[in-house]
């Protein structure tokens, strides 16, 4: 961990103005991705887990701005300070971004291969036979089925899966070093979602891109990111190395996260219940953000927000009483233990 | 298992829905839906059915209650045929006489049971016009019996309030017109209801979009609570809902089966819900059952290779969990044009040529174990 | 609830399109109202045995003031000026309600036919969706103006037969439309957990159905509300619609036939004869279309 990391994001604020008032959909978050990892980013509806990768591209609707003094540094470069033009060669080129539902992202009235191929010849000097070459080669690799027929096709003769794969193809097309992935699996089966996550391990082992795996699924980011970003109410609550958040576990919500899914590896007397309801971006409570919810609050957490606490070499909390929650699940282990 | 009593029993249920094309609608093609499904569901128990989309699970919910009507099969709730209850009266009297007239006719009497000894002795008492004439009076009646016996609760809480009206109209609507509850009574027992399933009471007058999504669900719960079921179809009641909402969901769905001693089929595509919540698990692939086990049999000792392809697909949240990954090949097949022999050949690890030939049947592998594969336990 | 009516309101009053519609709409409303008050209906040339002008039996009927058929220029006592030896401010502020009374009740009338067929059509389905609809495209295949002329001279012409045929073959648009809505609602889940609580097929229409899907109906009876007014004018001029005399901005124009080109050599001598009817007609129609759009951006989620 050594590296210089690929993406440093420091202090990012997003904020959308609208009729009822400003959302603070992302407020003040810091994280880093180093090459070739895979950074998980997990959370609920209005966490800003996806307003967070939008505004790494800058792709955000109108009414939304990035606050200055935010600083989205890649490769060395303050993206805040490109123009919209250079803005342009790097989305797609260095950095690509696949999402949930692939119909959106591909365009019906073109077929995959002219997609991919368009995206080849914008960023790369070859020519059109080439280009198409390349888009058949690239939709053999992500284990497309005929791939000379298919690169004609359009995305609405492809199934759910293919179609995520055809778009897994587009966006790895020129070999980028950062790809978002924004709940790539969500609209999916699990046994096809399983198919798409192998094949983004083997796509990664190959090319040493790094990925920001976005997701609600915690099953996913233990299965396939290497930290974890966790986050709440437009804040960054917890990041660790993936196991560390898992064994030592030191954010209030993220424990009962953790304790609240039914899971298949163990036997649950009962879930745990994370009390309220997720709160609505347009009025965070003061303080901490989770404090309506969290069963350690007190008169401090209500009024001020807490500081990201070191806790170890890479392991954050954005929480007071961080060591009430280790105390927690030691009880809790020494209860499985018995 | 044998002491408890079947609430409701699904016999050879195939439901195909008409895709029609051209100028004068012409039936191209059948989808498939559900074809030729049998299960049983017991009194106070949780039925886990679980499957990939374009399975059938939610035509199996939906046509148990009858939003749509079976192609062909049998749906007997409370020892009482239920399937000739929402036909017209002419097709009502043809299904009775295909279905039980015949028959009686036909086969040794002795043979019967359940429902079909039931019924020979109603048609022995009464001869057979007498036996028509008894099934096919108080339809209403009985229709309003059935859905008061059996309701469900959605899986979009969107979509499943209607925007238009108040929550005490909503939650009441049924009750009142079933005279489950009197008009005179419908604030209390709201209220009560409402209570029940952890939203304020005086919220009654609100409407839906006035409420978040866990809440929505909790109010589509005291709908159906407030019909006093028997058993409660969840067709993937949880699966919109944050993840922080799923759990309160789930334990506030466990507290009422315990408090009003509830049946439920609960319907979902997420194996880890299921296991958490079922004592029974139901696996359906294209159509079809392919394994009917306990839970614990089940997740302990799957039988089938799709169920364990299934299980080994589900993302466990424990990076220290070592699990055998099994990729599947290819894509769910369209139930339009399923494929010859066991349907999941194409896509097994282990199918060999029998597989692609002869259509396994459904058989009880071990004591009240049931699968449907040639090779049962060969995929580790 | 509140603050939805609130910022729905606040919408509507910053939209300036949607101002002038509801202004002008309200001017027609008022004048409407109190057409009385601004030409009151009575004839100077009759005076009672006091005097006074006799009161007119039906104030629709526009009172002859003059024997002359030739137009006479707007003046302090005829601000319009006159045709016919009718007063043409006496025939636009009375004929304001006959705009109001042929739109308003040919559009509810036809809506309200729409509504049930579409309804039953989009409900139930299958074959009994199949025959509506072919009904529907049979009728929708006929030329308006050619089945109104039949059937004018089946029941005899009069603003009232017109009205009837504009009612018969008005109906098409609303069906389809909301035939269409329905599709869509019947399979939103609270249909079906209705049905799973075996409402009645009745009561899921009128009360879980239709509140969902009128919305779109009620903007295209708007918008249609205006249209109408011009093929009933239509009909008028090719002399189906209102008797001879009667205050009807349609009726009015047919007087105008012979003027409308104005005397040789001076093409506008007798504008204010085609101005002012016709000037009440655009920006009747142009009300009602301002209005109908304001109602879809309101009730349009998509267009928020």
């Amino acid at each position: 961990m050594d590296k210089k990391p690929l993406l440093q994001v420091r202090n990012l604020k997003t904020y959308f103005y609208t009729e009822d008032g400003i959302v603070k959909a992302v407020d003040g978050v810091d994280f880093e991705v180093y090459p070739g990892e895979t950074l998980g980013i997990v959370g609920e509806s209005g966490s800003g887990k996806s307003v967070t990768s939008l505004s790494i591209l800058r792709l955000l609707d109108p009414n939304g701005e990035i606050l200055e003094g935010s600083e989205i540094i890649f490769d060395g470069k303050n993206l805040m300070e490109l123009s919209e033009d250079e803005m342009r060669k790097i989305r797609g080129n260095d950095i690509a971004m696949i999402f949930q539902e692939p119909m959106v992202a591909l365009n019906p009235v073109f077929t995959v291969g002219e997609q991919i191929m368009e995206a080849i010849l914008l960023h790369q000097d070859v020519s059109k036979n080439e280009a198409r070459k390349m888009a058949i080669d690239m939709l053999r690799k992500v284990g497309i089925p005929e791939p000379e027929k298919r690169v004609d096709e359009y995305p609405h003769e492809l199934s759910g899966g293919m179609r995520q794969r055809a778009m897994i193809a587009m966006a790895l097309s020129c070999r980028p070093k950062l790809l978002i992935a924004d709940e790539p699996t969500t609209a999916l089966d699990v046994t096809i979602q399983a198919q798409i996550l192998e094949l983004m391990r083997e796509l990664q082992k190959e090319y040493g891109m790094a990925i920001i795996l976005i997701t609600h699924d915690v099953g996913v980011i233990a299965e396939n990111a290497d930290r974890v970003v966790v986050m709440y109410g437009g804040m960054v609550m917890e990041t660790a190395d993936v196991k560390e958040l898992f064994r030592e576990t030191r954010h209030p919500y993220t424990w009962g996260l953790l304790n609240s899914i039914p899971r298949l590896d163990i036997e649950q007397e009962r879930l745990y219940n994370i009390p309220g309801i997720v709160p609505d971006p347009l009025h965070f409570p003061p303080g901490c953000r989770f404090n309506t919810r969290c069963e350690f609050a007190d008169e401090r957490c209500r009024k001020e927000i807490p500081p990201l606490y070191e806790i170890k070499n890479g392991h954050f909390s954005r929480c007071f009483y961080y060591k009430k929650v280790e105390e927690a699940q030691k009880l809790k282990k020494a209860g499985e233990s018995a | 298992m044998s002491e408890k009593r079947v609430l409701v029993k699904v016999d050879n249920l195939v439901k195909y829905f008409p895709i029609r094309a051209g100028v004068f609608k012409r039936i191209v093609a059948w989808v498939r839906a559900v074809d030729d499904v049998s299960f049983e569901i017991y009194e106070g128990e949780t039925v886990g059915l679980v499957g990939e989309s374009g399975c059938g699970k939610t035509t199996v919910g939906m046509t148990l209650l009858r939003l749509y009507e079976p192609t062909s099969g049998r749906i007997i709730v409370d020892n009482e045929d239920t399937t000739f209850y929402f036909m017209p009266k002419f097709k009502a009297k043809k299904y009775l006489q295909k279905t039980y007239i015949e028959k009686f006719k036909k086969e040794d009497p002795s043979s019967f049971t359940g429902i079909d000894k039931k019924y020979y002795d109603l048609y022995k008492e009464l001869g057979e016009s007498g036996f028509y004439n008894k099934l096919l009076s108080e339809l209403n009646e009985k229709k309003s019996e059935f859905r008061k016996t059996m309701q469900i609760v959605f899986q979009d809480p969107y979509s499943s309030l209607n925007p238009r009206i108040r929550i005490k109209t909503i939650v009441s609507e049924g009750p009142v017109l079933h005279k489950v509850i009197k008009k005179s009574e419908v604030i209390d027992k709201v209220k009560a209801a409402l209570e029940e399933v952890g939203i304020h009471g005086d919220h009654m007058y609100r409407f839906p979009h006035q409420f978040s999504g866990g809440q929505r669900q909790r109010i589509g719960i005291a709908r159906s609570l407030l019909m006093n079921p028997k058993l409660i179809v969840a067709d993937e009641a949880v699966a919109a809902l944050d993840v922080s909402i799923r759990s309160q969901v789930i334990n506030l769905m466990l507290d009422l089966q315990k408090k009003h001693n509830l049946t439920y089929l609960f319907i979902s595509h997420d194996l880890s819900v299921i296991k958490y919540m079922s004592d029974r698990v139901i696996v359906m692939y294209l159509g079809k059952i392919v394994e009917n086990a306990s839970k614990k049999e089940l997740f302990d000792e799957p039988l089938h290779p799709y169920t364990r392809a299934l299980m080994s697909a589900i993302p466990v949240p424990n990076p220290d969990y070592k699990k055998k990954r099994i990729i599947l090949k290819g894509d769910v097949p369209s139930p339009v044009n399923p494929p010859s022999g066991c349907r999941f050949h194409p896509r097994c690890p282990v199918a060999k040529e029998i597989c692609s030939k002869e259509e396994p049947q459904l058989r009880e592998v071990k004591p009240g174990h049931f699968v449907a594969c040639h090779f049962p336990g060969s995929l580790k | 609830m509140n603050t939805e009516l609130k910022r729905t309101l606040r919408k509507l009053f910053k939209n300036p399109s949607a101002i002038l519609g509801f202004t002008l709409l309200i001017f027609f409303t008022l004048v409407a109202i109190f057409a009385p008050l601004i030409a009151p209906p009575v004839n100077p040339m009759f005076p009672d045995e006091n005097g006074n002008p006799m009161k007119l039996d039906n104030p629709y009927i526009m009172p002859i003031l003059s024997w002359s058929s030739d137009p006479v220029a707007p003046s302090k006592d005829h601000p319009f000026g006159m045709i016919a030896g009718r007063d043409i401010f006496y025939g636009v502020v009375w004929g304001t309600r006959t705009a109001f009374k042929i739109g308003l009740i040919v559009v509810s009338a036809s809506t309200l036919i729409g509504l049930i067929i579409g309804s039953i059509a989009g409900y139930f389905g299958g074959w009994v969706d199949e025959f509506l609809m072919r009904v529907t495209d049979i009728f929708l295949s006929i030329p308006f103006l050619l089945a109104a002329m039949v059937l004018t001279t089946i029941l005899g012409s009069g603003l009232n037969k017109v009205m009837i045929a504009m009612v018969i073959f008005g109906w098409m648009a609303t069906a389809r439309l909301i035939r269409a809505n329905i599709l869509q609602v019947k399979e939103e889940q609270f249909v079906l957990a209705a049905k799973a609580l075996g409402i009645k097929n009745f009561i899921i229409i009128v009360r879980h159905i239709l509140p969902n899907t009128i919305f779109p109906v009620l903007v295209q009876a708007t918008m249609r509300l205006g249209s109408l007014v011009i093929t009933a004018a239509a009909l008028s001029f090719l002399g189906l619609g209102a008797p001879i005399g009667y205050a009807d901005w349609g009726s009015m124009l047919n007087y105008t036939r012979n003027y409308i080109l104005g005397a040789s050599g001076q093409a506008f001598t007798y504008w204010y004869t085609v101005f002012y009817p016709g000037m009440a007609m655009v920006l009747f129609v142009l009300a009602w279309n301002l209005v109908g759009d304001a109602l879809r951006d309101v009730f349009d989620p998509k267009l928020k």
